[in-house]
């Protein structure tokens, strides 16, 4: 029997059908010349500096804005960047900045004295009548800062409180970079979405949960970069960003989970980056928590988590377990007797039927994915399953991470018993100072969401940032880590090593110790740039 | 014609309500409050205090879904704050994007499904039928999120064909072409599941159709065997599919979540992940109402045209 004739007709329509659809779908958008496309794992919240403070977020800044000064490429160290010079006055309190000439932002505005004055009396003046553009989560960077003096159009003179020793790397960080005062007068709360600074690239379009485009600047006033477009792509789904990488859609993809680093590492048409900064992976315990306001099971947690293992196999070597709060990275203030707590079941079990803790439930705020934070539901996993192992029951909450963050950053009372949480910071002052401090409670502003208070540890904190000798600082740290290690407010995982992954048309890119990521000096091509 | 829809309508409005009460007692299971949520870690108990009221969250249970309701009524979603947008214009937007999904993947079922039914139906010993017969199986157990991934690798990681993911390419504008090359994958993975649901189905009711006294007599009176298939077993059978057809098309919406969420489809599906995960409860609220209407009109839709196209239920 032959196929009815109303089989075979049904079958030549439905096949002139999908040539159609097919001659309809040929490559008509071929990506253009001097283009990278990189996927990253969240929308930015905002591309103004003062209001960012996620590293998604801060990768887009780095290379839209510029602060007075810079880390110098490969190092933690300080140069001059959009100021050429500065002096420190003999009591440490006043610094004055000689600014570069010839600087224009991207809305055409003059770079001088008056934006630099403009821009931090924004930030930190609550009578400016810019400052409801915020809010500007990490002002305190500057809260030091008593005024801010023009000399001349390009000499500007900022006087302290009191000496900071971390003043300089803060200005080097995306919370110190200059705005256009133009472009926020103009735009106000809008500016966030528009921004203007007086970077290499400028924002040329932002399309919501899609991309945020940059372009290269033309009248920029240092070296031309090769880029002339840089897309940065909003994927959220790890799987997603990787087959984004795979069929060629994206260039470059950061934070790469750590057995798909594997599948790259020997695969000549990829490239992988690598580099440790100063990052900390931590859990907070609430210390208002009728469970972990007892220091011994704060400990026994500290004793059931196996480090070693998270590190090393379930994030496959892509991070270093860590000891204290004050990150490896700052070799100098860095407490090398400290040892991580072992892992020691047996201890916690101990420790956790002395204090009478067995059996209990904790909640445990964990987060979908977010800047630093590795593996955060995988890690937050495993940790639940090495607390149940000593008969702790953890109850893991998930919440997408700018939510998270202001869970979080809200102070963890009557919420959670324990959250994870991850930061990046430029200097070994930060990290403690706003997290440890009884000052720093969420109620003051703070981010000690878990209410640690040790008078002793506040004045260490306190002492080693007035403090102009590097010795005598580093003493003070050291002191902090040895307190904060024993009497556990949190428990402290590991220190990552940044990552990322391009494919071979990308050429020049280096991972940066204090973790900013630049553009500068990338490039792509080769020769077969005009196929997607 | 006119009554039984009209009669169908009115039968709507307590579904409808149910919808809404069901959803809205979700909602507030849901743990955490909303005003705290929105004003996030730089509230002072005071302004969560007020937005409280200004949200009506500390009025009764009855007092705020009444509230609310009569909002809906008047086309106010509310706003959503994890994205300082009015829900509604969020939500149509979103919509619109999965419905092309969703319209693609739907085209895959009626096309490939009625047509591998017919065939089946039509050539019902035949070896291409048992081929078809396995193909169907195979569709009705594969769930299509893994049929979709599977389908980024080949056609996107391995052969280049196709996008691996979005609605448009980041260059070269927004052009139709641009649409349906990213198109393909996900509606393919979304609808070949339905289809065979449909394929199996389609042919069951052919065959049933076939076995009638009518057809026999439209054999021996001579009619040219394509006129009795493609006439009266076809049109026949079709009839008895449409409401499952409705059905099929429910399902393509819900499955849009998923499929959206791989392909990075801008729709609704994704939206409401996203949501969720932001514990922005109205536009979560906003995005179910949506898809639990269109449901609905949907089914609705299928009741009628399979009331017209076939008199017997006329009666």
């Amino acid at each position: 029997m032959s196929l009815p004739p109303l089989t075979r007709r049904y079958a030549v329509w439905l096949f002139l059908g999908l040539a159609l659809l097919l001659w309809g779908c040929r490559p008509d958008n071929a990506r253009p010349l001097e283009t990278l496309v990189i996927a990253q794992g969240a929308e930015p919240k905002s591309l103004d500096p003062h209001v960012a403070t996620s590293l998604n977020d801060f990768r887009i800044l780095e290379n839209v804005y510029e602060g007075l000064v810079r880390f110098k490429p490969g190092s933690m160290e300080i140069e001059p960047w959009l100021a050429e010079r500065w002096e420190v006055s003999g009591d440490g309190k006043a610094y004055t900045f000689y600014l570069k000439e010839g600087v224009r932002f991207h809305d055409g505005s003059p770079f001088d004295a008056e934006a630099v004055k403009y821009t931090f009396e924004r930030l930190l003046d609550s009578e400016h009548p810019e400052h409801d553009t915020g809010p500007f989560p990490l002002a305190f960077f500057f809260s030091q800062v008593e005024s801010i003096e023009v000399i001349d159009t390009h000499t500007v003179r900022f006087q302290l409180k009191e000496p900071f020793a971390p003043f300089l790397a803060n200005l080097a960080y995306p919370t110190g970079y200059i705005v256009s005062p133009d472009a926020v007068r103009l735009l106000r709360g809008g500016y966030g979405r528009k921004p203007s600074g007086t970077g290499p690239f400028h924002v040329t379009d932002w399309q919501s949960n899609r991309f945020v485009r940059l372009e290269r600047f033309d009248d920029y006033w240092g070296e031309r970069p090769e880029l002339a477009q840089v897309y940065f792509q909003t994927v959220t789904d790890e799987n997603a960003r990787l087959t984004e990488l795979l069929s060629g859609s994206a260039d470059l993809i950061v934070e790469v989970a750590p057995d798909l680093i594997q599948y790259f590492r020997d695969d000549p048409a990829y490239r992988v980056y690598e580099e440790s900064g100063p990052h900390l992976w931590f859990l907070i315990f609430n210390l208002r928590s009728p469970v972990l306001e007892d220091v011994r099971v704060r400990q026994a947690i500290n004793y059931a988590i196996d480090k070693q293992g998270i590190a090393e196999e379930f994030l496959q070597g892509t991070a270093t377990v860590a000891a204290g709060p004050v990150p490896r990275a700052f070799g100098w203030a860095y407490n090398d007797d400290i040892q991580p707590y072992p892992y020691d079941p047996d201890e916690a079990r101990t420790l956790i039927q002395e204090a009478g803790a067995e059996g209990a439930t904790l909640t445990f705020y964990a987060t979908e994915s977010g800047s630093g934070m590795l593996d955060p539901k995988g890690m937050a996993q495993a940790i639940q399953a090495d607390l149940a192992a000593v008969g702790l029951d953890v109850v893991i909450e998930t919440y997408e991470w700018n939510t998270f963050l202001s869970k979080v950053n809200g102070g963890l009372e009557g919420q959670a018993d324990m959250a994870e949480m991850a930061w990046m910071t430029n200097d070994p002052d930060t990290l403690p100072f706003l997290t440890l401090r009884s000052q720093a409670w969420p109620e003051e502003g703070g981010f000690n969401s878990g209410y640690y208070a040790n008078e002793q540890v506040d004045q260490w904190l306190e002492q080693a940032r007035r403090e102009t000798d590097l010795q005598q600082r580093a003493a003070l740290y050291r002191k902090v880590q040895q307190v904060v290690h024993e009497e556990a407010p949190w428990a402290v995982i590991a220190s990552w090593r940044q990552n990322a992954v391009s494919n071979d048309r990308v050429h020049g890119l280096r991972l940066e110790p204090s973790f900013l990521f630049r553009l500068d000096g990338v490039s792509v091509g080769d020769g077969k740039e005009a196929a997607e | 014609m006119t009554a039984y829809i009209f009669k169908r309508l009115l039968y709507m409005v307590p579904v409808l309500l149910a919808v809404t009460f069901i959803l809205f007692v979700l909602m507030k299971l849901v743990p955490g409050d909303a005003a705290e949520a929105m004003l996030g870690p730089y509230a002072t108990p005071e302004n969560v205090e007020r937005l409280r009221e200004d949200m009506q969250l500390d009025q009764p249970f009855f007092v705020q879904y009444f509230g609310w309701l009569g909002d809906i009524v008047r086309g106010d979603l509310g706003t959503a704050y994890s994205l300082d947008r009015p829900v509604r214009d969020e939500v149509l937007e979103r919509f619109g994007a999965t419905l092309v999904l969703a319209g693609g993947a739907f085209l895959v079922c009626c096309l490939l499904g009625l047509g591998a039914g017919f065939f089946l139906a039509a050539r019902e010993h035949g070896t291409g039928a048992k081929v078809v017969t396995l193909m169907t199986l195979a569709g009705i157990s594969l769930p299509s999120f893994w049929l979709g991934l599977l389908f980024i690798l080949l056609f996107a990681v391995e052969l280049h064909w196709l996008p691996a993911g979005g609605m448009y390419s980041l260059f070269g504008g927004e052009t139709l072409g641009d649409l349906l090359r990213h198109l393909v994958l996900p509606s393919l993975a979304l609808g070949l599941v339905a289809a065979a649901v449909t394929a199996r189905l389609m042919r069951t009711q052919m065959l049933e159709v076939l076995s009638q006294g009518y057809i026999r007599t439209a054999r021996a009176k001579g009619l040219r065997e394509a006129k009795v298939l493609g006439k009266h077993a076809f049109i026949n059978g079709f009839i008895a599919v449409i409401p499952v057809l409705g059905l099929q098309a429910g399902y393509v919406l819900g499955g849009a979540v998923y499929i959206e969420t791989i392909f990075q489809w801008p729709g609704i599906g994704r939206m409401l992940v996203q949501a969720i995960q932001a514990r922005d409860l109205l536009l979560v609220q906003g995005g179910v109402l949506l898809v639990g209407v269109s449901y609905l009109f949907i089914n609705l839709l299928a009741d009628v045209l399979q009331h017209a196209l076939d008199p017997r239920l006329k009666q």
